[in-house]
């Protein structure tokens, strides 16, 4: 290597320790019109004093100090939000077999890849569920490290009950399905279906174990299934399956429910469960959770009956919900009017509709994901999609829906921010308040007049820094 | 990047040692006292010696006839007995199977190269591909040929000319559900190389220029489909005899050899008329049918070489029994084939169809008995070899038909297929007779290939695909579950 090259990888290498974020002083967010996420009225002409990468100030100019040393940055005639929150973002991505294969031991930084994309649309925080263990909890811990920027993730795991497609993913893979050859599996050796079940499948058992054998255990054998998982997995809260995964059927009795439940609370951990039809709310609701994944889906029937809207609200559930915009159903119901899916997203939104005027707390969640721009390509070509759409723009297209459904602009932020946080219990996220992490959002149009103005984002702080959104995502796998 | 001057000196010397190092060319290697089978079919002679210099066989002959140089080095081979380097006349090296394709795209070469190895390393000093991408074969035959790697010689063929690549309704367009298109088309391109099936469309002058640049694209021979692939649905003939002679005649024109890929009697009686070289596995001719007599006649009369892929009766049977169905017929029927075509005199080249396998499908696969069709690398040519011996046919055309035939279907027979002064010296030395037991074929003492000794020990070299991946636990649910539920069995 010549000496000038070397000179200059040199020269490069001050200049990126010169050009970081300078972390030990204050950063200061000048002039904008703060909305807490509390439900507080917005503070105009509002100052956001951050350091050690947590909020320590915040009011109007006036009233707070600004340190001459701050790192000041102007935000003037712009709009401070908390970061976004996605409760329900199951999909992170596109679990094809053709990645499954290609990415065998790197998923981790799929997961990274997603969580930099989410971070540079503004959800500062997301919640994955399914996916496997290692990979998820390993991007995690890496993100909270500091090794790599993204997303703050939290991780669930498995979710207990139904057969194993549903911790298994893609579904094709479980075995066990009511004894089905598995469609895909054919054309895999054993070997990788075990190596991929065993890694969604840690800890708790392989896909069987978490599958139907479950539902024929006793309250208390379940109970101590769970209390080992729980004290043997790190993961940050638990889930169950109410129904199957597509299908109405119900999948544990009450005093299962009841045990699972109690056994995340000792724990410490939330507990929520997946459910499509009503009869599966209504048991969950009794059992106690915390949250309903996705508690807009009754089924294809029937819209929820009042009495059960009324008994979320008495149980004070937060309720995920996967808003879908009329627009998008119409042109999705030219395409294919006869599918039992449209039935049943077209109830749901009848069902957030009520939920938002009875004043039910809910979550905004998308199951977005990252796909390879050949699978963008083969998505259908509808208008505002956001239930398995394009992780980074799904969650605009759920807030446009929620807002169309009747839904405050003042609630919506609640939805995307404090409501999540409050609903996964943690204190640390989810308003502009002293004391919070500083994970903030400052978006160039006011998101209280029109919900598609939250794709207008200025900038993201996450943990007091701010992110570099233009170099996001890192290192794509997928992405490009 | 230029590197400091003291590295640059640093590289030159170990250059220069390297070359010091490399077996001195002008050297002479003498094997003595071995009986010599050179696969011409002249009878074995004892007491043989063979000289090899510059990679070259130099003499052959008895010891009393050959002057062996003083500065010779010796590998003294009484009791021995010294055969051609065996050649494959069709093997597949990677099985196209889904998962393989996806995990090692864009390593395929590495795979090729390592199942090249493997081959070398059981007696098998060449190895013909006659489906697969041409891009990475091209690349494996290139970095063996130039010696940057050991393993067999690569002889390839590229794709079945008028079959599409493996997602396409040639081969398994049921995989399409399950990959993006980009991989799937990516794929199909790198087997087609613009002589897939849309070429059987095209009337004979039109397919003319394609085949005539196709020729040039580094390919070592033709092979075109006469029929499909064979795969249920794909039973149709691929090309008239007009078309088949146009390939055939661009083949020629080209200076390279023309195989014909048939799967049933009709579409094998239309390469004869039209001419062909070879065919690539002549002894398939359906389930229904055997071959008949007038078929194999003209095979004789017309000196076409059938390419074929024996299988014991032991294994036939296991696959009767373990997987019942059409390709258990299949084989059934190509092994009547095989013993009628033996009877009637027909040259024959043997190719095994073998893949290098992993040790989670060698764990996982149900292979039935002495598998030799399909089978692993390394292990499928000797089961086949035995089964040409139980199908009748005499040792010297055993090994003629694993060697010199071969060699010459393919137009490689100035410098392989027999021991011959002015061939490559690809040779070996068994501890027991190949004419007395095919057997004995596995009895190898020694490999040289190029004139060089090849340290079997240490190949594969290349491992990619024959490593171990780290395996998942496989406790059963229920054994897990036990510490839950006491009472469970």
């Amino acid at each position: 290597m010549s000496k000038e090259v070397r000179a200059g990888i040199i020269l490069l290498a001050a200049l990126l320790v010169l050009v970081r974020p300078v972390q030990a002083d204050t950063l200061a967010l000048v002039g904008g019109t703060i909305i807490d996420g509390t439900g507080r009225a917005p503070l105009e002409n509002g100052v956001l004093l951050i350091r050690d990468g947590r909020i320590i100030d915040i009011g109007r100019s006036r009233d707070v100090k600004i340190p001459e040393s701050a790192q000041k940055l102007d935000a003037r005639g712009r709009y401070v939000i908390p970061g976004l929150m996605d409760a329900v973002n199951l999909t992170w991505f596109p679990m094809d077999l053709e990645s499954l294969i290609r990415y065998e031991g790197r998923y981790h930084e799929l997961f990274l890849e997603a969580s930099q994309i989410a971070l540079k649309s503004g959800i500062t925080t997301a919640f994955a569920m399914r996916r496997g263990h290692a990979a998820p909890m390993k991007a995690r811990d890496m993100i909270n490290a500091g090794e790599a920027p993204g997303a703050r993730i939290f991780v669930a795991g498995i979710a207990f009950g139904v057969y194993g497609r549903f911790a298994v993913v893609p579904p094709q893979f479980a075995a066990g399905r009511y004894a089905t050859p598995d469609p895909e599996a054919k054309y895999l050796s054993r070997s990788f279906v075990q190596r991929i079940n065993g890694d969604w499948e840690q800890g708790s058992g392989g896909p069987e174990s978490m599958g139907p054998e479950l539902l024929w255990m006793t309250p208390e054998q379940v109970r101590a299934v769970v209390r080992d998982y729980v004290r043997t997995q790190r993961v940050d809260y638990l889930k169950y399956a109410g129904n199957d995964v597509y299908e109405a059927g119900i999948a544990f009795s009450p005093r299962v429910q009841k045990a699972i439940v109690e056994e995340g609370h000792r724990a410490g951990l939330t507990v929520q469960v997946h459910t499509m039809s009503e009869e599966a709310t209504d048991l969950a609701l009794d059992a106690g959770v915390d949250i309903l994944t996705h508690g807009d889906r009754s089924g294809p029937m029937n819209p929820f009956h009042e009495a059960t809207i009324r008994k979320m609200l008495e149980r004070k559930v937060f309720v995920g919900v996967l808003p879908q915009t009329q627009r998008y159903l119409d042109a999705r119901e030219k395409t294919d009017s006869q599918s039992y899916d449209i039935n049943r997203f077209k109830i749901a939104k009848i069902n957030r509709g009520r939920m938002i005027k009875a004043g039910v707390p809910l979550l905004l969640g998308n199951e977005a994901s990252i796909r390879t721009p050949q699978q963008l390509a083969e998505l259908p070509d509808l208008p505002e999609l956001s239930f398995g759409g394009k992780l980074g723009e799904a969650h605009i297209h759920a807030l446009m829906a929620l807002e169309e459904e009747g839904m405050k602009p003042m609630e919506l932020l609640k939805t995307a921010t404090s409501n999540v946080a409050k609903a996964y219990k943690l204190a640390e996220l989810g308003t502009l308040e002293p004391g919070k992490l500083a994970d903030v959002v400052i978006l160039d149009a006011d998101p209280l007049k029109s919900a598609r103005n939250y794709k207008q984002v200025h900038a993201v702080i996450r943990d007091g820094r701010i992110v570099d959104l233009n170099a996001l995502p890192l290192n794509p796998l997928i992405t490009q | 990047m230029m590197l400091p001057i003291g590295l640059r000196i640093a590289a030159i010397l170990i250059a220069a040692l390297l070359v010091i190092a490399a077996p001195v060319q002008a050297q002479t290697l003498a094997i003595t006292g071995a009986t010599m089978i050179d696969g011409t079919g002249s009878a074995p002679f004892h007491d043989g010696v063979l000289l090899i210099q510059g990679g070259r066989i130099a003499a052959v002959g008895r010891s009393a006839e050959v002057v062996i140089p003083d500065s010779s080095t010796r590998i003294d081979a009484r009791g021995k007995y010294v055969v051609p380097g065996l050649l494959d006349a069709a093997i597949m090296l990677f099985a196209p199977e889904l998962e393989t394709l996806i995990r090692y795209e864009g390593r395929y070469h590495e795979i090729f190269v390592e199942a090249a190895q493997l081959a070398l390393k059981n007696g098998q000093t060449s190895v013909v591909v006659p489906w697969g991408p041409r891009a990475p074969l091209v690349q494996a035959r290139d970095m063996i040929n130039t010696g940057s790697v050991p393993g067999s010689r690569i002889y390839l063929a590229g794709n079945i000319i008028g079959l599409g690549g493996p997602f396409s309704a040639s081969f398994f367009s049921q995989w399409n559900a399950h990959v993006n298109r980009a991989f799937a088309e990516r794929s199909n391109e790198a087997w087609e190389q613009g002589v897939g099936r849309n070429l059987s469309t095209l009337t004979p002058e039109e397919i003319r220029p394609i085949i005539k640049d196709y020729a040039q694209k580094q390919v070592d021979y033709l092979q075109y489909a006469s029929s499909g692939y064979g795969n249920g649905t794909e039973n149709f003939i691929a090309f008239s005899v007009a078309a088949q002679k146009a390939i055939i005649e661009e083949g020629h024109r080209a200076g390279i050899a023309v195989q014909a890929h048939t799967m049933s009697v009709p579409s094998l009686d239309l390469a004869i008329d039209a001419g062909v070289d070879s065919l690539s596995h002549g002894d398939i001719s359906g389930i229904a049918s055997i071959i008949p007599p007038q078929t194999i006649r003209k095979l004789v009369e017309r000196k076409i070489a059938v390419g074929i892929s024996p299988a014991t009766q032991r294994h036939v049977d296991a696959l009767e029994k373990e997987m019942p169905g059409e390709y258990a017929q299949l084989m059934r029927v190509a092994k009547v084939n095989r013993r009628n075509m033996i009877k009637a005199g027909v040259t024959m080249l043997m190719g095994t169809q073998a893949f290098v396998r992993s040790p989670a499908q060698l764990a996982e696969s149900a292979v039935a008995a002495e598998t030799s069709v399909h089978g692993p690398i390394g292990e499928a040519h000797f089961y086949a070899l035995l089964a040409l011996e139980e199908e009748g046919m005499a040792p010297m055309e055993i090994l003629r038909t694993a060697t010199s035939h071969v060699a010459r279907a393919y137009k490689l027979d100035r410098e392989l297929g027999t021991l011959e002064p002015g061939k490559l010296a690809d040779l070996l030395i068994l501890d027991a007779n190949p004419l007395a037991s095919a057997r004995h074929y596995r009895r190898i003492h020694t490999i040289i290939k190029n004139g060089q000794l090849v340290d079997r020990d240490a190949l594969p070299v290349v491992r990619v695909f024959t490593v171990n991946r780290v395996q998942a636990r496989s406790v059963s649910a229920r054994s897990r579950l036990s510490k839950y539920i006491p009472i469970l069995p």
